[in-house]
Parts: structure tokens; C-alpha cells; sequence
């Protein structure tokens, strides 16, 4: 009896989406070697002398009035580092590794500081997120998720990628911890990628799309709300305490919202058409059949498995604990952070007999760690030595607004030097205690109501979008491997150009009627 | 019987608008009282006071304070001074002299409960606002081979308690590095600086000349009082060897991977 050819077909066809969804087979452990195109080529061979030459003029200029000498050698570290991981000509991980190093033996920053960012929640947190990803991984829960979504929305790459969107604006409502976000989403998108035939040995214009946009999305998302991230509320205090304006969550929503929603959309219809042109073959799943035989697919995955309900409940376990942050001390009498959050569900799927996972299976990308570290080494080096505040400082002196000049361009240089800056941070935190205070100052000198320079500058605080550095999100998307640092830069920088045209614009009208910047 | 009764009510109330105008005059005497005494006790203030440690090479330093005379009870100014014994105390300007000692002798220096102080008189005319520079050498303020710290750097550290009974207003506490050195961290102030609470750090790093400079300051210092900082300081001029090594690096660079350009060179 030989079974009918449909019947074979539909069995290759379906093996075929097996392969495709097998995760294990392109794990974000291994680094994978990449051809680069000939500009690429070209900018990795002048990257390294660019870099250095970087270091060392910043590093023999006479240093400045206000500039300690260690603050100085931290800037030129992180500007030769800068130009590494922007033009690759080493690994971004060993950029992160040498830069540890200047840091230390230029005595820029103290050796038990800078070995000591290992330690720091932020990675802790990566750590802890891949673990839970591996699991979701592992059981399939994420297989069966990213089928469902694709079933759904998924007949065309476009309509896939708006749901991702709405995704990260529902998410950041509830969870406002934006690595958190992304720990939620990675298996997800991964998911989705593969099914688009993006991998990390393979990546392509769909992959960049939903990566960067996912990781757009995560950030910018975050604006729409004033809980969106702690960043924003130290914002808020800031402009309570120093500007002496109360900012009411429903204020904050009804300003940034219409901008956020702009943006998204914005994203959604430049990235597939301008900066990641995405082909035919890639607006589909790559899968034979299409969309019926995803369906199929997940038909055949059955009833969800015990596995699948232990993974989903340690999972909720954690996103519960996020969402419901604020009310730990009350209930509980203390509280539980994001990272310990992670670290009780970690355990729970690493445990024996009773977890999902074993150490082996937990896919953890290393490299990524260590390039974590060497950013937050630069951008807290930079913070602890005054040299970030000294350079924002400098800028605001640099413009010369006196008193007298008209509000308009005020405003159009504060929220464009308030967005690019993001490039140099590596925390909303540092730039927020940094930028807002300045803002404030700013206002209060030139006799300008602070509100209507600090909340439309507050607003921009989320959008850290431009390099892998830039935030928590940004590093663990980027060690799947779909994209280049550069593929990052040319993104970022464009949706960077659009919201601060978007948030100029709104200045100009939104802002005005709602009473953020001066009435006509 | 009844008009007995009325002229005791009557007396009754007579007593009672007595006692109560005895009261409110009471009253009003011991909040007069109040009101003076508190006027009394409002401290002696200095409108502003610096003090600069103007550092040489080798380790002497020149102390140089600065005071504007504000609200003050009595003639005598007696200002701390924190380096022991120190030479060539002088009064550079202002309408002061140096005061007699126990001994009857004049005298800069005087202990006051063990610590040496600016022994100063305010000369007849002082008024609020004049401004008084005095000065002295504190030989080897500075142990260089003590201080001696990683990659070349030099430790500085000082600590000032107001142990006068001035309030000290605008008070700041200085700095200056021998020629040639400029501040390359900054360890610790009092204040501290915390950026969540406020938004600018309570010192200045800034440069005289080829000397780099450093003060700390608060607002107002009250009698015992303390503001100190530890910081490091380097060489403003920068060595060769990174000029050297980053040229040779780059030169390694370009020949071992020229094969990059290559179109199969993968990353």
C-alpha cells in the first residue's frame, strides 16, 4: 500500500514547517559569521584606525574647564567604542571587552567598577529572560503562540507586523519594565521570523522589519504612558519639584498617545517600502500551502500539553508578579522586583523533576552579556566622572539662548537635542536626571513656563531606538543575530528624524490645546 | 438681703474682668519678652567666606580666606584655622588687626578649647559688607610620596569644620593644584552629590592658568558645620605611550586584515 502523493506531499510539506520552526537548530548562543556587503567591508576596515583616531584626539585635547581629566579619557574610550560597534571591526561583544579594559588602564573608571557591572540587575535580567525564552522555547508554548497570531494576522507580512505593534502598546500599559517586554516577546517574534524564513544564519528584510520595529515598538511604547517606564516618573518629579507643574497620568496620556500612535504607523508603512524593502517571496510565510497549512500545523500540535500549562503558569507566575508591582508592599509587605521576579521563575523552570528545563537546554547568549556590560561600563563611566552632564552642559552653553528669544525655536532645539541625544546614553535613567533638570533651567531662565519645555522633552526620554546600546530591549533583540548594528543605526536614526518632526508638530497644534506648550 | 446679693454678684464680676485684664497684659509682656530674646539670639553671621589652598610643587601651600563682615555682636573674629601652626600670617586687606593673645602679646594664632584660630579684632569703622583676606604658608601641607595613587595620580584630601560662632553664608572650600596638574576624579564632598535629589553637583572643577582648580560650597554653613572633598589629581599633559601604541595598532590593523576588503572575507 503506498499512502496517496497528496498525502506525502502534505507530509513533507508539513515536516518542511517542523524544520522551520526548530529553534534549537539556530540557537542565539552561537554566533554566526555573516557576508558582508562591499560599504560594510569597507567601513570595517577603516572603522578601526577611525576609532582609535577618535580616542586619541579626544584623549590629547587640553581638557576643558569643568571636565575632570578621568571624565575626558572616559569620552574618548566610549567614542572609539562608539565607532566599533557601529562599524564592526571586531566582534561587539571584544569592542565591550576592550573598551573594559581602556577604561581601566587609561584610569578612566576603577577597575572593582567596572569588573562589577557583571553583576548588575540589568544583566541578571537578560540572563533570567532567556532562560524563561528557552523554556517557552522548549515546550512550544512559543510555537503555538506565534501559529495562532500568524493564523490569524499573518496572510501577509504587513498585517503581522501592525499586530505586533498593538501588541507593544496593550503590554506597555500593563508592564512597564521595557527588558521585561521584550523577554515576553523574543520566543514569540522568533517564531514568527522563522516562519518568514528569517534566521539568524539567514536573516532578511522581513526579520529586520519585525525585529527593529518590535524594538521600536517596546520603546517607543513606552512614552504613551506616564508608568510606561521609571525614566518617565522621575521626569514627572522633576517638573513637580523644579518646574512646580503637576503632570497628571491622563496628561501625559492625551499628549503623547496621538504622537506614539503617529509613529507606530509611520514605522509600520516606511520600514517595509524605504528602509528594509521587503520582497515578494518574504510578504508570506515561506511555508508551502501558505496560511492553511500553518493552520493545519497547529491543528496537528493538539490539545495543549502538560508541559506547555507548567511553562504558560511559571510564565504568568512571572508576568504577574510584573504587572502587579505596585502592589507588592501592601499585599505581600515587601517587594518584589522585575529581576527577582524573573530570578523565582527561573528557578521554578530550572528546577528537577518538578522545572522544565535543563541547564543545557537554557540557550543564553554569552557574547551578548559581555557586550551588555562594556555599554553600561561606558555610559556609567561617562555618568560617574561628570562627563555626561558636563557634555550636555556644554551643548546648552554652546546654544547661547538668552533671554528675549522667542519660544518656537527654543523649542525645536530642546526636543531635537533631547531625541539625538539618546544615541550617547546607555539609560533613560542617567539621561532623564541629566536632561530634565537642564530643561527646566532653561525655561526658567529664559521666562518660559517649564512645563512647556520639559514635558514635550519628557515625552522623548522613551524613544532610545538608534543603537544596540541605547536600552535593556535593544540588547537582548539584538543577540538574535537578524540584524546589524548599522541595519539599527539607519532605522533608528530615521524614526528618530520623524518624532522629533512628530513631537515638533504637535508643539506647534496638539500641545497647544491641551496647554502643554503656550496657547494662540 | 437683695441688694447685698447684687453688689456680690457685682464684685464677682468686677474680680473676674480684673483677673482677666491681668492676663492679657501678662500675656503681651512675655510675647514683647519672647520676641526680644529671640532677637538676641540670632547668630553672628559672615555674608560670605571662602578659603583657597593654593598648592606648590613640592607640597607648601598658601591658605587664603576670604570673609565679608555681615551681622556681627562683638569686635572680635575668631576664625578657624585647620593646618595647625603654619607661618607668615597676614592680613592681606580689610579693616582688621590681629587681636592680643593671653599673654597679652598680639598674637594671629589663639587655641580656643585646643584649636587653633585666626586671632582677629575688627577695627573701629568695620561695617557690614567690608571684606577681610588674610593669609598664611602651611609648609609640606602635601605629602606627595604619601599621596602617590595608580597611573601617576596624587591624592588631596581636606576637611573644614566651622568651630567659630559664625553662621558662615556662600561658604566655599578651595583648591589649587601645582602648575601643570588638573583633577582627574573627584572621590567624595560633603555635601555629597546626588543627582535624584539635586540636579547640579555642589563643586566646581575649573582651571587657573595651567592649574587645574576644584571648590566645594554650601549655602549656608552653620557653627559646626563640616564640608570637605578627596580627589585626584594627574599631570594635565599626557604621555606619549597611547599616541605610540594606537599608531602601531593601526598600522597592524591595516596590513594583517587587509584581506576584509576581500568580497568571500566573512566577519
Amino acid at each position: 500500500m503506498t499512502p496517496p502523493v497528496d498525502a506525502a506531499v502534505d507530509r513533507a510539506a508539513l515536516g518542511r514547517i517542523d524544520e522551520i520552526l526548530d529553534l534549537s537548530r539556530s540557537k542565539l548562543s552561537e554566533v554566526p559569521d555573516k557576508l558582508p556587503t562591499t560599504s560594510e567591508r569597507w567601513m570595517r576596515y577603516l572603522g578601526f584606525p577611525a576609532g582609535v583616531a577618535a580616542f586619541l584626539v579626544l584623549y590629547y585635547l587640553p581638557t576643558p574647564s569643568g571636565l575632570t581629566t578621568g571624565g575626558q579619557v572616559v569620552i574618548a574610550c566610549f567614542a572609539a567604542a562608539l565607532v566599533w560597534w557601529i562599524t564592526e571591526p571586531i566582534p561587539t561583544y571584544l569592542t565591550s571587552l576592550v573598551l573594559m579594559a581602556m577604561l581601566v588602564f587609561c584610569n578612566g573608571w576603577p577597575e572593582d567598577e567596572v569588573l562589577g557591572v557583571l553583576g548588575f540587575s540589568v544583566i541578571w535580567l537578560n540572563i533570567l529572560a532567556f532562560i524563561l525564552s528557552s523554556m517557552l522555547v522548549k515546550t512550544n508554548l512559543a510555537k503555538r503562540i506565534a501559529l495562532s497570531l500568524i493564523v490569524r494576522f499573518g496572510r501577509t507580512s504587513r498585517w503581522i507586523l501592525l499586530a505586533f505593534f498593538v501588541l507593544n502598546l496593550v503590554l506597555a500599559a500593563f508592564i512597564p519594565a521595557t527588558a521585561a517586554r521584550a523577554a515576553i516577546l523574543l520566543p514569540i517574534i522568533l517564531v514568527v521570523a522563522s516562519i518568514y524564513g528569517a534566521s539568524n544564519r539567514n536573516p532578511n528584510n522581513f526579520g529586520r522589519n519585525l525585529f527593529l520595529q518590535n524594538l521600536q515598538g517596546i520603546n517607543f511604547c513606552s512614552s504613551a504612558y506616564m508608568t510606561g517606564s521609571n525614566a518617565n516618573l522621575i521626569a514627572v518629579a522633576f517638573i513637580l519639584s523644579m518646574g512646580g507643574s503637576r503632570v497628571y497620568y491622563t496628561d501625559w496620556l492625551f499628549a503623547a498617545m496621538p504622537v506614539v500612535l503617529a509613529a507606530m504607523l509611520i514605522s509600520w508603512w516606511l520600514g517595509p517600502r524605504l528602509v528594509f524593502r521587503i520582497p515578494r517571496e518574504q510578504q508570506s510565510p515561506v511555508v508551502e500551502g501558505g496560511i492553511e497549512r500553518m493552520q493545519q500545523k497547529l491543528h496537528e500540535m493538539g490539545p495543549v500539553t502538560q508541559g506547555e500549562k507548567k511553562a504558560a503558569a511559571v510564565f504568568g507566575l512571572v508576568i504577574v508578579l510584573w504587572i502587579t508591582d505596585k502592589l507588592h508592599m501592601e499585599v505581600l509587605g515587601f517587594e518584589i522586583s522585575a529581576v527577582m521576579a524573573a530570578f523565582i521563575g527561573a528557578v521554578i523552570a530550572l528546577a528537577p523533576r518538578v522545572g522544565l528545563l535543563k541547564w543545557n537546554e537554557a540557550d543564553i547568549p554569552w557574547h551578548l552579556m559581555l557586550f551588555s556590560c562594556g555599554a553600561y561600563a561606558g555610559g556609567l563611566a561617562l555618568n560617574d566622572t561628570g562627563a555626561a552632564r558636563w557634555l550636555v552642559g556644554s551643548i546648552f552653553a554652546a546654544l547661547d539662548i538668552r533671554p528675549g528669544v522667542d519660544f518656537w525655536p527654543v523649542y525645536c532645539i530642546v526636543i531635537a537635542v533631547n531625541m539625538f541625544s539618546h544615541i550617547f546614553f546607555t539609560s533613560k535613567t542617567m539621561r532623564t536626571l541629566i536632561f530634565i533638570p537642564f530643561v527646566i533651567a532653561v525655561a526658567q531662565n529664559l521666562g518660559f513656563d517649564p512645563l512647556w519645555l520639559a514635558l514635550p522633552a519628557a515625552l522623548t526620554i522613551d524613544w532610545v531606538i538608534a543603537l544596540p546600546i541605547n536600552a535593556k530591549p535593544n540588547v537582548i533583540l539584538f543577540a538574535t543575530g537578524q540584524y546589524s548594528v548599522l541595519d539599527n543605526l539607519k532605522y533608528g536614526l530615521l524614526m528618530t528624524c520623524v518624532g522629533t518632526l512628530l513631537l515638533i508638530a504637535a508643539g506647534f497644534t496638539w500641545f497647544r490645546v491641551l496647554g502643554v506648550t503656550p496657547g494662540w | 438681703m437683695k441688694a447685698r446679693r447684687v453688689a456680690f454678684m457685682l464684685l464677682v464680676l468686677a474680680l473676674s474682668a480684673l483677673t482677666l485684664f491681668v492676663i492679657v497684659l501678662l500675656d503681651e509682656a512675655a510675647q514683647a519678652a519672647e520676641i526680644a530674646s529671640a532677637a538676641d539670639a540670632r547668630p553672628d553671621t559672615l555674608a560670605a567666606y571662602s578659603e583657597i589652598v593654593s598648592v606648590a610643587p613640592g607640597g607648601d601651600a598658601v591658605v587664603t580666606v576670604t570673609a565679608v563682615v555681615g551681622r556681627v555682636s562683638s569686635m572680635t573674629l575668631l576664625l578657624p584655622w585647620g593646618y595647625g601652626g603654619g607661618r607668615g600670617h597676614r592680613i592681606v586687606n580689610g579693616p582688621v588687626g590681629f587681636a592680643p593673645g593671653a599673654d597679652g602679646e598680639i598674637a594671629p594664632l589663639v587655641a580656643v578649647l585646643g584649636v587653633p584660630h585666626w586671632n582677629l579684632r575688627l577695627l573701629p569703622g568695620a561695617a557690614p559688607g567690608d571684606t577681610v583676606v588674610i593669609e598664611a604658608t602651611v609648609p609640606g601641607w602635601h605629602d606627595e610620596d604619601a599621596a602617590r595613587r595608580q597611573f601617576g595620580a596624587q591624592a588631596y584630601a581636606s576637611t573644614w569644620v566651622n568651630t567659630s560662632r559664625f553662621v558662615l553664608r556662600d561658604f566655599r572650600l578651595g583648591l589649587e593644584l601645582p602648575a601643570g596638574q588638573a583633577v582627574d576624579a573627584v572621590d567624595a564632598t560633603t555635601p555629597s552629590f546626588n543627582a535624584n535629589r539635586t540636579p547640579q553637583p555642589p563643586y566646581v572643577i575649573g582651571r587657573r592658568g595651567d592649574r587645574g582648580t576644584f571648590t566645594v560650597g554650601v549655602a549656608s554653613l552653620p557653627p559646626a558645620g563640616r564640608v570637605a572633598f578627596a580627589l585626584d589629581s594627574r599631570p594635565a599633559r599626557r604621555g606619549p605611550l597611547p599616541l605610540a601604541l594606537g599608531a602601531v595598532v593601526c598600522v597592524l590593523y591595516l596590513v594583517i586584515f587587509r584581506d576584509v576588503l576581500k568580497p568571500a572575507a566573512r566577519a
